[in-house]
């Protein structure tokens, strides 16, 4: 292996002490000779570059010629100087690393750091700000707030922000199956897509001036807002609702009403004729925030209609699960059955039906008394289970055996979109939908005097015919599951339309038109 | 000016370009998402207003609630980008740029595809606007990424 011939070097004859006037960096020679045997032996002769002598030249020794510390532009990464000629000219290939930013100095370094302490700072404030942005309907701080921010929403016609106000456990009940419906609606041609959501609000709300009276504390987590003044202007204008115009065609044949009507409601005359009582308005306390509540005020105007004076701790009704959504579904059926009112309460969501475990007491006394078990008892009940939106299940029937209180047995399978059912004394009934469908278009036509289209005989096949099971919605709380029934009975609406295909609406509305002669 | 020189000058002009149109992207993708992304009423709703009220009201499965759920924190990423790029790290800086660019670009092209009811509709200046900084910050991040890398040195043998 061949060496290069070495370098000048400091001290050697035609090398000067002191500052060279060309230094070689960033190829600067090493001070340390190779070690390698064969390798360019270190000068040993007197006069020569000799690094530890005294009076020679040192690298380090102030004064001394030292490599550059920040060059300019591009240098070698290794802090050890290279040893071997610069590249030849268009010798530039590539590494395969990252390539490098350009060194900086101390200059370099501190705006860099800037920079990067400024991006951060950014970041972080526009961090903040989108977390707090995306929470920003979390509950309001009081009882009081919480109205007003519904009150506020409603008055900008702002569905989402509406939807958004409401007690987490009610929002799931009724957001997702409310905006499902407005999705499904869109696709079978009764809503428009492209409408202004500025300019459809056919209910315009304008809520002004409110006054409240003191609140009234149910419990640690529910006060009622009671309203005492303050104007509810209504402005209602058909034509706004965003109906597609073969809709409003097909429900108005002569002609859609465009009058825009308002009314205004005094809350402070509607107090007075209501002999003083103020309007309530239920507010829940959910993680520490206030939402308002529509079970609640619902749970507690049946109270007050009552003349109960309002819950107590002991007409609370804890919740109580079951191990699956079958088991749920199984106990809650079998509680009904046998008149048991309380099991059924502690078997429902206490999300969703949190007002209900509240006034549980009030509700057994009210309507325990009048609701006896039943005379027929469940000998058999197969369901299965079946994912559905927002990790709850949905719990359907498979089968069905009951005895009746006259020992007679009737049992009833589900087959698809067929039912088997055996009645005690008549023999085994199969019916499927399209079946159900077409006696039903048979009894229209006898009662309409008309024949069907077969678009609207396919209509009511479709509405029967529904891809979306009818079932029992489920959802886990604290490692239990719970029977849902609000959501329950939302979900059944938009499976009924998920049936609905193209103009089905239409062609339905046709056949009623027809039955009722217009 | 040598060839090699020539070479460097041309690759020192590329990372600056690059970092400048990244850092253009980066700070248009920041505004985009806080200009109005949906519209319910007569009121409108910035990127995370948009995707806290999805995330709460509607049932969002899969990688879509996963995204919704980082969204958030976009600019948290844009800030590593320009961090990474200050350090010297240019290539972790571009992958990061190329990722965060993607990202932005699928959820303001799947904002702007999305079709109104009627009562909710989606607004397209906050969808548009990121697109067009998340096409910057993926332009700029390839262009990085492209580049030659540092001149070899020539060992002694």
């Amino acid at each position: 292996m061949s060496q290069p011939p070495p370098p000048e070097q400091p001290g050697a004859p035609g090398w000067p002490s002191g500052e060279p006037q060309q230094p070689p960096a960033p190829y600067w020679p090493p001070p340390q000779p190779p070690q390698q045997p064969g390798a360019w032996p270190p000068p040993q002769q007197p006069g020569a570059w000799q690094p530890a002598q005294p009076g020679a030249w040192q690298p380090a020794q102030p004064g001394a010629w030292q490599p550059p510390q920040q060059p300019s532009g591009w240098h070698p990464q290794n802090s050890e100087p290279v040893w071997g000629p610069p590249p030849a000219e268009g010798g530039w290939d590539y590494l395969g690393g990252s390539p490098e930013a350009p060194k900086r100095g101390g200059r370099g370094k501190l705006i860099a750091s800037l920079v990067a302490v400024v991006a951060l700072a950014g970041g972080g404030v526009a961090t903040y700000v989108a977390v707090s942005n995306s929470n920003s309907h979390h509950g309001a701080a009081s009882p009081k707030a919480a109205v007003q921010a519904i009150v506020d929403d409603i008055n900008k016609s702002d569905l989402v922000g509406v939807l958004d106000d409401l007690a987490p456990g009610e929002r799931d009940a009724i957001a997702t199956p409310l905006l499902n419906d407005i999705k499904e609606l869109k696709r079978i041609r009764v809503l428009r897509p492209d409408a202004d959501p500025t300019k459809v609000a056919a209910v315009k709300t304008s809520i002004k001036n409110l006054a409240f009276d003191a609140d009234v504390t149910v419990n640690d987590h529910v006060q009622i807002i009671q309203l005492t003044g303050g104007t509810v202007s209504l402005n209602t204008d058909a034509s706004k609702i965003p109906f597609t115009s073969g809709f409003v065609k097909t429900l108005f044949p002569s002609g859609a009403p465009t009058a825009s009507r308002t009314s205004t409601v005094d809350i402070a005359d509607a107090v007075r004729s209501n002999n003083g009582k103020p309007i309530r308005i239920a507010t829940e306390k959910v993680g520490g925030r206030w939402y308002p509540s529509i079970f609640y005020t619902i749970a507690d105007y049946a109270a007050v209609g009552s003349g109960a004076v309002g819950p107590t701790t002991a007409d609370y009704v804890p919740a109580k699960g079951a191990a699956s959504p079958v088991d749920a579904v199984k106990q809650l059926v079998n509680a009904l059955v046998s008149g048991d009112i309380a099991r059924a309460i502690e078997l429902l969501s206490p999300d969703e039906m949190a007002a209900v475990h509240d006034y549980a007491g009030l509700i057994v006394k009210s309507a325990g008394s009048s609701y006896p078990a039943a005379n027929v008892h469940i000998d058999d009940l197969q369901l299965t289970v079946k994912p559905t939106t927002g990790g709850a299940q949905l719990v359907t029937l498979n089968s069905v055996t009951v005895t009746t209180g006259t020992g007679d047995k009737i049992v009833v399978t589900v087959n698809g979109d067929c039912v088997d059912m055996t009645l005690p004394g008549q023999a085994p009934q199969h019916l499927c939908t399209s079946q159900i469908a077409a006696q039903l278009a048979s009894q229209l036509e006898r009662l309409g005097g008309q024949p069907l289209t077969p678009a609207q005989k396919q209509a009511l096949t479709d509405l029967f015919g529904g891809e979306t099971q009818g079932g029992i919605v489920t959802t886990q709380s604290g490692g239990q599951w719970y029977v849902n029934p609000v959501r329950t009975i939302l979900d059944q609406s938009t499976g009924l339309l998920t049936g609905l295909k193209g103009n089905d609406v239409l062609e339905l509305i046709g056949v009623f038109r027809t039955l009722s002669g217009h | 000016m040598t060839r090699a020189a020539a070479t460097l000058s041309g690759v020192r002009v590329g990372v600056l370009a690059g970092a400048l149109a990244g850092v253009l992207g980066l700070v248009v993708i920041v505004i985009g998402t806080f200009l109005p992304w949906l519209k319910s009423g007569s009121v409108t709703r910035n990127s995370y207003q948009a995707g806290g009220a999805m995330r709460r009201l509607l049932d969002v499965p899969g990688w879509l609630g996963a995204a919704l759920t980082a969204w958030p924190f976009v600019g948290l990423a844009c800030a590593g980008v320009v961090v990474l790029f200050a350090a010297g790290l240019v290539r972790p800086s571009a992958v990061l740029g190329l990722l965060l660019g993607a990202f932005a670009a699928a959820v303001s092209a799947g904002a702007l595809a999305v079709r109104g009811s009627g009562l909710v509709a989606p607004e397209a200046p906050g969808p548009v606007v990121t697109v067009v900084g998340a096409t910057a910050l993926i332009t700029a991040s390839t262009v990085l990424l492209l580049l030659p890398q540092r001149p070899a040195r020539r060992h002694r043998s």
